[in-house]
């Protein structure tokens, strides 16, 4: 049985780490400090940890007043309240001051599974990105938790964090190492290349395997962790390589790291790309297991894709398969 | 209590009137912009810059420095005008307002000119901002303070009072907001826009200590904002009474005044009355 660990709390060990070998760091909760599991930054740094109750869009920009005077806050909370409802504090206040300040979503995606679409954030890689300074991190497992936080507290500027709540398991080695616009190729394909990023790079690796077995093994794989800046470097390579492209993302198939994709390639190397997210619709309430499934992010739903997909492009089209579904 | 000498007074009431002079004649160069509320706050500005801030022009970012946060932005005519005056730079830089790529834009941006302590332009957003500098000068030990300037049309946007609760919350003693009470917004009077009356109670149940003043009074100002803090622990906010439109009669109490587009015959007779007004 594999060592599965909770996002939030791989996020808040490694800023403990991080602060303390950076005094400026500081840490700030709306009403978050025990689902964000930051007790333990309480307890280290009482002087760097403050509580803000449920006012999201004041703490950013309480956040860019720290940034300004030389703090470096990390303010975690639940995702579509950090990135929706205050997202113009999150452009003017952050974005257009450059303020080093870090925001981390937790709960993302359909971690908030049976709370519904008020707590769901399929939305916010779309608005994140969308933002002029912003870097967008959506990390798929504990070490690359980890590893973005302390890329995060060097980068100088604003960082978006996306976590889920749901157990990961360790994908890399310990001592991979990630950086701000770089992705990893984990493997190579020539009839198809996934692309993915957070949770979904779990199930992917669950799909290749079931794929391995059915003989599809031109498959390939990529971790894009870093959404922007996108490592266009990377996406340029895999395009020449491959003959067709699927996003898989725990996210609206409108503007996320699917769009990302998209925009660039299109722009410089087009071949066919799929997206595989939650079509634009509000999700369903329920399981989160059962959400995955549905929306065919589970491995049984990207290996059933990946299947269709790859038959399609041999013919020579992409067939929009969506069209007929009743989400 | 402290006290303005009479010749600083004297020498207070002649910089307000060139600041309100340079704004009038920014305006008319023929770009258009938003007077009544800068005309309205040019004294206290003059105040803070001149008697109270903790400054050095020629080295904007001095670590301890005051802060000033023009929470309302789109008084930044009178902000420009006064940092000019304060030789944070040449006052003839001032005519490439509203120009391609000018360092002053139709709202502060710190980037383009150095001073600024906050992009703003979208109410509301100012108090936060200083709360969070409040914050780390508090952490750090440091003397300096932190100065908002909101608009009291702008006190309407909840941020204001989330804000306001969160200052009182985390004792940000070293903050003073300064609400620009002239009781206008675009639309009309402030309270049949929106009454957020009884303005200075609301403040203090939100746990800031309460003055109020005329906000033309340089007496009043510069006595107001000399002893902060009022109450150790606690934020300060000054309600400072003003007039829309002060010193240009007639743009003086008329919300029309807010944003400003002015004719050729506008611009002669107010400059006429705001070279008078330098004279005083």
């Amino acid at each position: 049985m594999r060592e599965m660990i909770d996002p939030r709390k791989s996020f808040a060990d490694a800023v403990v780490e991080v602060a303390r070998g950076n005094k400026n760091i500081v840490a700030i909760s709306a009403d978050s400090a025990g689902s964000a599991r930051l007790g333990e930054f309480r307890e280290l740094f009482p002087d760097r940890f403050f509580e803000f109750g449920l006012m999201e869009q004041t703490v950013i920009g309480f956040c860019a007043g720290l940034a300004l005077s030389g703090k470096i806050p990390f303010f975690c909370a639940i995702t579509p309240f950090i990135t929706m409802r205050a997202f113009e504090q999150v452009r003017n206040d952050l974005c257009y001051t450059f303020a080093n300040a870090k925001i981390v979503g937790r709960n993302s995606g359909l971690t908030n599974a049976y709370f519904g679409p008020t707590h769901h954030s399929l939305e916010d890689v779309a608005l994140m990105r969308s933002l002029p300074e912003m870097v967008v991190i959506v990390p798929s497992d504990p070490v690359a938790i980890r590893e973005y936080v302390k890329e995060a507290a060097k980068h100088k500027g604003p960082v978006y964090i996306r976590l889920g709540s749901v157990k990961i398991p360790f994908l890399y080695n310990t001592t991979e190492r990630f950086e701000i616009g770089r992705g990893k190729i984990l493997r190579r394909g020539k009839d198809l290349t996934i692309i993915t990023c957070g949770m979904t790079l779990w199930h992917a690796f669950e799909a290749l395997k079931m794929l391995d077995e059915e003989g599809f093994l031109e498959v390939g794989l990529v971790d894009m962790p870093s959404i922007k800046p996108i490592d266009r470097e990377l996406l340029f390579n895999i395009s020449k390589n491959t003959d067709g492209i699927l996003v898989v993302e725990e996210h609206s198939t409108v503007g996320g790291l699917g769009g990302a994709v998209s925009e660039f390639l299109s722009q410089t190397n087009p071949l066919p790309v799929k997206l595989l997210g939650v079509p634009d619709v509000f999700a369903s309430a329920g399981p989160y297991d059962e959400l995955m499934e549905k929306y065919r992010l589970s491995p049984q739903g990207i290996f059933t894709t990946v299947r269709n997909l790859t038959k399609a492009i041999k013919k020579g089209y992409v067939e929009d398969d969506f069209r007929d579904v009743d989400f | 209590m402290v006290k303005l000498t009479a010749s600083d007074k004297a020498d207070l009431v002649k910089k307000a009137a060139c600041v309100r002079k340079k704004i009038v004649e920014t305006i008319c160069e023929g770009k258009g912009g938003h007077l009544g509320g800068a005309l309205s706050c040019t004294d206290i500005l003059v105040t803070l810059y001149f008697k109270i801030l903790r400054l050095d022009p020629k080295h904007p970012q001095w670590d301890e420095r005051d802060r000033f946060v023009l929470s309302a932005g789109h008084k930044c005519l009178a902000l420009y005008a006064t940092m000019a005056l304060r030789g944070y730079f040449k006052e003839e830089e001032l005519s490439s307002y509203a120009t391609l790529d000018s360092p002053f834009p139709g709202h502060p941006d710190r980037h383009k000119l150095p001073g600024i302590e906050a992009n703003t332009g979208s109410l509301g957003h100012g108090l936060a901002i200083g709360g969070g500098m409040a914050l780390a000068g508090k952490m750090d030990g440091k003397k300096w303070k932190v100065y908002v300037l909101l608009g009291d049309g702008e006190i309407a946007e909840g941020s204001v009072w989330e804000s306001a609760a969160a200052a009182s919350h985390h004792k940000l003693d070293n903050l003073v907001a300064i609400v620009d009470r002239n009781k206008l917004q675009i639309q009309g009077p402030t309270r049949e826009v929106m009454d957020m009356e009884p303005l200075a109670e609301k403040w203090r149940v939100f746990g800031w200590q309460v003055r109020e003043i005329d906000g033309h009074n340089f007496d009043e100002i510069f006595t107001a904002l000399s002893d902060i803090p009022v109450k150790k622990d606690y934020p300060t906010v000054i309600i400072a009474n003003t007039i829309k439109g002060k010193g240009l009669s007639f743009a003086e109490d008329n919300y029309k005044f807010h944003q400003w587009q002015p004719t050729p015959e506008d611009c002669k007779r107010a400059l006429a009355e705001m070279k008078k007004l330098e004279g005083v």
